[in-house]
């Protein structure tokens, strides 16, 4: 894999993937997710954000990094069921020593779990503006049921599952 | 399903092309006919490349990633080496040759199927990977042992085909590892 000089953290892999699990929270009533993802390519993402200005991603402090990833995720993850959309909004970063852990909620108001049921969409197109081979897989897991699946330019990075 | 899905795509994903010229450098000796004996040899390559791939997901063997990437380059090469120096002739008993660059193929795959999958679905998601994996390879070695057949029909000489073919593949691979050596 080719390194690129703008990146500093350097987590070598041949593949370009994040993993996304999605959890009904019945007593929070929301749904909470956590995005798996390469340092590298986060960094890149966030390099490619700040394009515009004179600034790189290392150098900004904790709560700049913050508004950035919110800023991306929000406009790369959406969330629907049976055609009514759900605001995702980020809720923090986790930096372990190979990769990058971000969390979300969307809150469903006074739903019911049975409520819940019927077609999710989810569109997640991750890091796909960035590399073409791009793979965002996604585990959703509905009253004790998980449905695993890809979100991939073939499928235009959409996925639907029914519970 | 998910996971033999991604099993099948793997071998059959043209942008990972290092291990479509593996296969393609397997069967060089191999015909049609002997399609039996090929998903034999293929079958040696999966059991090799699980057990390593398991080994090195649960980082039970850690091997730098661009030293294992240098090995399967070589692998290829060492294939259509030995197949040359065979002059295209199965050898028998020489299966393990299969297995043993199924362990070093397997080793390249192992931080990608850790990263896929979570502590829950590590064993059980392993099967299907790689039974994905395994039927991957079956159809992508019929078709090469289809095109040989359609080649032989027509040109009426494979000889020459394999050799073309063996040029082309040694090209590939040396220019593979020189690449992987400058890490």
């Amino acid at each position: 894999m080719a390194q690129d000089p703008t990146v500093h953290t350097k987590v070598r892999h041949e593949f370009y993937v994040t993993v996304t699990d999605f959890h009904i929270d019945i007593e929070k009533r929301k749904i909470t997710g956590l995005v798996k993802t390469f340092p590298d390519d986060w960094e890149r993402a966030m390099n490619a954000l700040l394009r515009e200005k004179v600034i790189r991603y290392v150098q900004l402090d904790s709560n700049q990094r913050a508004a950035l990833h919110a800023q991306y995720l929000e406009q790369h993850i959406q969330l629907d069921l049976n055609g009514e959309a759900m605001a995702v909004e980020y809720f923090g970063t986790s930096t372990g020593p190979d990769e990058v852990y971000l969390l979300f909620m969307a809150e469903y108001g006074d739903k019911e779990l049975e409520d819940l049921s019927g077609n999710w969409t989810i569109t997640h197109t991750l890091l796909a503006d960035i590399y073409p081979s791009q793979e965002n897989i996604v585990i959703f897991h509905y009253d004790g049921r998980k449905r695993t699946n890809s979100c991939r330019e073939s499928n235009e990075y959409r996925l639907n599952f029914d519970f | 399903m998910f996971y033999f899905n991604l099993g099948v795509r793997h071998i059959t994903d043209l942008e990972a092309y290092d291990h479509m010229l593996f296969l393609l450098a397997l069967t060089l000796p191999f015909s049609f006919g002997q399609w039996k004996a090929t998903l034999k040899w293929i079958t040696a390559f999966t059991l090799g490349h699980s057990i390593s791939l398991a080994l090195a997901a649960t980082e039970v063997i850690r091997i730098p990633s661009h030293w294992v990437e240098l090995g399967i380059a070589i692998t290829i090469s060492m294939t259509v080496g030995y197949h040359l120096i065979n002059g295209f002739k199965v050898v028998q008993g020489a299966i393990w040759l299969s297995g043993i660059f199924g362990l070093i193929h397997g080793l390249g795959f192992g931080s990608y199927y850790s990263f896929i999958t979570q502590n829950d679905s590590f064993w059980w998601a392993w099967i299907p990977f790689n039974l994905g994996i395994e039927a991957g390879q079956v159809l992508v070695v019929l078709a090469l042992l289809f095109v040989y057949w359609a080649v032989e029909k027509i040109l009426r000489n494979t000889k020459a085909t394999k050799w073309m073919l063996s040029g082309m593949i040694l090209t590939l691979s040396i220019q593979m590892i020189l690449d992987r050596l400058s890490f």
